[in-house]
């Protein structure tokens, strides 16, 4: 690539970066400076700012209580996701009969969106009584399709002469998955759980419907009953979103690497 | 995986950090958590002011509330305890004269909180 085209290259991407980093740069502007965000002409660095309205944010909501909540049922997902989606993904990697309409049914279910199915959800959540409880709220996120078959895709890239070799070494079905594929399967647990954290933690739809009392709340719910409870709090308002969206995205930045291998590998070792 | 491996990354020093932070700040909340708050009412001359009503209201989202009142001491002096609030406002009167409202943001609740500068108050 010469230097002319890598220029042009950066220039483009630092230019798609400024516009999709403006609205978080805006939002943590909002959060330490109050400013409402219609004054015109708005002001690009904050005018005096200070840390109050996280204080503010802090106490206007049960926040270690909304924060513990959103975290217990996150930290439920990633754990349960990690166990089902790699033993998934694991007998995918085997022939068996019917596996091709079992890979149809997976696609085909990926198809549909949730919110078409959150009524049967609901009633299957009722009859479990798990309805505003924890598990009740992290039930349908405890396996995802995208996340199988991403295992799937990182174990077939395990060379089968390894497995051979475990097997001929006598270990089980068990303890090949344990001990080899997930090992070697880094970047697929790592995309794993950053997906399944970040889904569950913004998850808002399914909370809303199955909780009913507050010491049930997670994060996005509490953004909302935020928002119910006062309607002028600019400042608290987005130090509130910036302090929702701050463990997901640490989460993304702290794995990130392992993020974007697990996405790729299986496609360029496949 | 030996131990320093498992230590020493950026994963387990980030979690790490976070804890410490935390544990360092609610330590220095607990120390500091008394709702302490003292000061002087002076007049425009700097002056103390004798027996001047401070008034000590709680500012929320919606609203501002009445939390407390005392009197002012030979030497100007006052003071609140436990005043459990994060974002107080203090005013001051004796007869015509009035110190204008201040506002006083706190880090935490109930933060002691000493008055850098007087009320003074103003006829």
């Amino acid at each position: 690539m010469s230097l002319r085209s890598r220029i042009f290259t950066h220039a483009i991407l630092i230019s798609v970066c400024f516009f999709m980093l403006l609205p978080i740069y805006w939002v943590i502007k909002t959060s330490v400076s109050g400013e409402n965000l219609f004054v015109y002409p708005p002001s690009i660095i904050p005018a005096d700012p200070n840390m109050f309205y996280y204080v503010e944010a802090w106490y206007t909501v049960d926040f270690v209580q909304l924060f513990s909540n959103s975290f217990l049922i996150a930290t439920l997902v990633v754990i349960v996701n990690l166990v089902l989606n790699a033993m998934a993904g694991y007998a995918l990697t085997k022939h068996f009969p019917g596996k091709s309409l079992v890979m149809s049914f997976l696609l085909m279910s990926m198809m549909i969106p949730f919110h078409a199915t959150i009524i049967p959800a609901y009633l299957l959540t009722a009859e479990l009584g798990l309805l505003n409880s924890k598990l009740g709220i992290a039930l349908p996120a405890l396996s995802h399709i995208v996340c199988i078959l991403l295992f799937k895709s990182n174990f077939e890239a395990v060379p089968s002469s390894l497995i051979q070799a475990a097997r001929l070494d006598g270990l089980s079905e068990w303890q090949i998955l344990t001990k080899i594929m997930i090992p070697l399967s880094k970047p697929a647990v790592a995309t794993n759980i950053i997906l399944s954290f970040i889904w569950s933690w913004n998850e808002f739809l399914w909370p809303l419907i199955v909780v009913r009392s507050p010491d049930q709340q997670t994060m996005p719910l509490g953004l909302v009953s935020f928002l119910a409870s006062f309607e002028d709090t600019t400042g608290s308002l987005y130090a509130f979103c910036v302090l929702v969206v701050l463990p997901s995205m640490l989460v993304f930045l702290l794995a990130q690497k392992d993020f974007i291998r697990g996405l790729t590998s299986g496609a360029t070792k496949g | 995986m030996d131990w320093k491996s498992l230590l020493l990354n950026r994963f387990s020093l980030t979690v790490g950090v976070l804890v410490l932070g935390a544990g360092l700040w609610n330590a220095y909340v607990s120390v500091n958590d008394d709702g302490r708050i003292s000061g002087r009412v002076v007049d425009q001359t700097g002056q103390p002011v004798v027996g001047a009503t401070v008034a000590l209201s709680r500012k929320t989202v919606s609203s501002v509330d009445s939390v407390a009142e005392t009197q002012t001491g030979s030497s100007g002096e006052f003071s609140f305890v436990d005043h459990g609030q994060y974002a107080l406002l203090l005013s001051a009167t004796k007869a015509d004269a009035e110190a204008p409202r201040r506002t006083y943001q706190l880090w935490f609740r109930n933060q002691n909180l000493v008055l850098d500068e007087p009320l003074v108050l103003l006829p």
